[in-house]
């Protein structure tokens, strides 16, 4: 990939992976460092690389590096609250979002990553299983589980309301 | 498959995943009007589905490259080219420049000195002359190749053949009136040649002995006479001797002509002769030039790499209660050419 290419992948997936590494981390200065590094990385190896999967190989990366940091510090904590970076908000009512954001945070780390490729980047179980090092089956299966346990959080809260 | 009642979950997940072709989306919702009490289950994961905040990073720009950076390798590299190239033609013109006059000094050093060792009567001194008048009196050109060409110093000295031939014929008594013209031109001039190396050895002879009644001339008497044939018999053994000699070619490192060597330092190894006829001449007696009559001259040719040489010797032989009247004149030439073997 050229210099204009590695610009572009920066310009558009660069708050793309710093969310996805944000909210696994929940700690902002990781997180920048790990978009930093990924980015770092992907600059070193850009003769390599292909740009149509710039992005993939950026969340590979990030994401082997958000794991072994964590296996390490142990520093992921689920009621961390969320940075300033959360800038607007679309879709559903804010209260819902809230709610479904709790309900994310109470997966477990594997989960919880694997939800977000799916939902926030639109990752398919194969490309997802590529950046985890996961096969299909355990993706979907892990997915599935995340599915019914947020499905079941999210009928609590409402019941409860 | 089918979608049913034990199933539906799985293709629910699915297809809220968008991991069904169309097909299996399209038997999904038809299972879904069949069976309306399910479809608050479909709503309910379509609700887990985690909408992306959105989130911005602020040292975007930290992370962006230039592209004037990279840019800049392909001119520095091509100005580092370009310097190379220079370098390279610079170093193959002084290459050339080099060869070139490596080459012209190496011609110089083997090009066609000519050393002429001549006595003239008493020794004279040495003459780091490079060029021989011929028998017409013209200069030898420097580097010309008519010069070191072999054949032209044979013509020379077949012409000079006959001129001592008919010398010889006239072989008259004691009292002839002969006159000597000696040559300086063999001093303060130059000679070169191309390719070709002469070597003139032993160049005993005063070059051209002419008889005639110019003025200038000397009349020997009988016992000078006597004096002069013994001398050159004692030339003609001494020469004799040399000729026995193992045939070795010495190159002479450079032009010199030398007037001075003494007859018995100089080893004649291929002795050859030059006959040349003298433009500038100097009236001398016989009693000094005669021992001094031989003249020989090697030439090696760098080209052919062959070795030729003239040899002329002029002798007065006599008996011994010889008399101004009975000597005899003899005058041996000879013309050799060797090719040596590469």
């Amino acid at each position: 990939m050229t210099v204009e290419d590695y610009n572009d992948c920066v310009k558009q997936h660069a708050d793309g992976l710093y969310r996805f590494m944000l909210k696994s981390t929940k700690q902002v200065e990781d997180a920048r460092d790990l978009v930093q590094s990924a980015f770092e990385k992907l600059w070193e190896h850009r003769e390599e690389v292909n740009a149509l999967k710039s992005k993939s190989y950026l969340f590979t990366i990030a994401y082997h590096k958000m794991i072994d940091q964590s296996r390490k510090n142990r520093r992921m904590e689920f009621r961390e609250s969320l940075p300033e970076q959360v800038a607007t908000e679309s879709g559903p009512a804010p209260r819902l979002r809230q709610v479904l954001e709790d309900a994310l945070d109470r997966l477990n780390e594997r989960q919880r990553s694997l939800v977000m490729l799916k939902d926030y980047e639109g990752y398919t179980y194969e490309e997802i299983g590529g950046i985890t090092g996961l096969n299909v089956s355990q993706v979907k299966v892990t997915l599935h589980r995340a599915r019914i346990q947020l499905r079941q959080y999210l009928v609590s809260v409402e019941s409860l309301l | 498959m089918i979608i049913n009642r034990n199933n539906y979950e799985d293709y629910f997940l699915r297809y809220i995943d968008r991991e069904l072709n169309g097909d299996e989306q399209q038997m999904v919702e038809d299972f879904i009007r069949q069976h309306p009490d399910l479809e608050k289950e479909l709503t309910a994961l379509q609700q887990t589905i985690a909408i992306p905040p959105v989130m911005v990073f602020k040292n975007k720009d930290s992370l962006l490259r230039e592209e004037k950076k990279r840019r800049l390798y392909p001119i520095y590299w091509v100005r580092i080219a370009a310097a190379f190239i220079i370098l390279l033609a610079g170093a193959w013109l002084l290459l050339l420049t080099t060869g070139k006059i490596g080459k012209n000094d190496d011609s110089t050093a083997h090009s066609g000195e000519i050393a002429v060792n001549q006595t003239v009567g008493k020794p004279g001194k040495k003459s780091p002359a490079t060029a021989i008048n011929n028998a017409s009196g013209t200069k030898v050109n420097p580097g010309s190749e008519n010069t070191a060409n072999p054949k032209t110093g044979y013509t020379q000295n077949a012409a000079s053949t006959k001129t001592v031939n008919k010398e010889s014929g006239n072989q008259h008594s004691a009292k002839q009136v002969e006159t000597v013209h000696t040559t300086d031109a063999l001093s303060g001039s130059s000679l070169k040649k191309t390719g070709s190396q002469a070597l003139v050895r032993n160049a005993k002879s005063d070059a051209l002995l002419t008889e005639s009644n110019s003025p200038g001339q000397h009349t020997l008497n009988p016992e000078e006479i006597t004096k002069h044939a013994r001398m050159n018999e004692l030339t003609d053994r001494t020469e004799s001797a040399n000729q026995n000699l193992p045939k070795t070619t010495v190159d002479l490192p450079a032009i010199s002509l030398n007037n001075q060597v003494p007859e018995t330092a100089l080893p004649v190894s291929n002795p050859s002769t030059i006959n040349h006829q003298l433009s500038t001449t100097t009236p001398a007696s016989i009693k000094e030039s005669q021992p001094d009559n031989t003249i020989s001259i090697l030439v090696f040719n760098n080209t052919s790499k062959a070795v030729s040489g003239f040899y002329k010797k002029r002798t007065i032989r006599s008996d011994e209660d010889a008399t101004a009247d009975n000597h005899q004149r003899k005058v041996r030439v000879a013309v050799f050419q060797f090719n040596l073997k590469k």
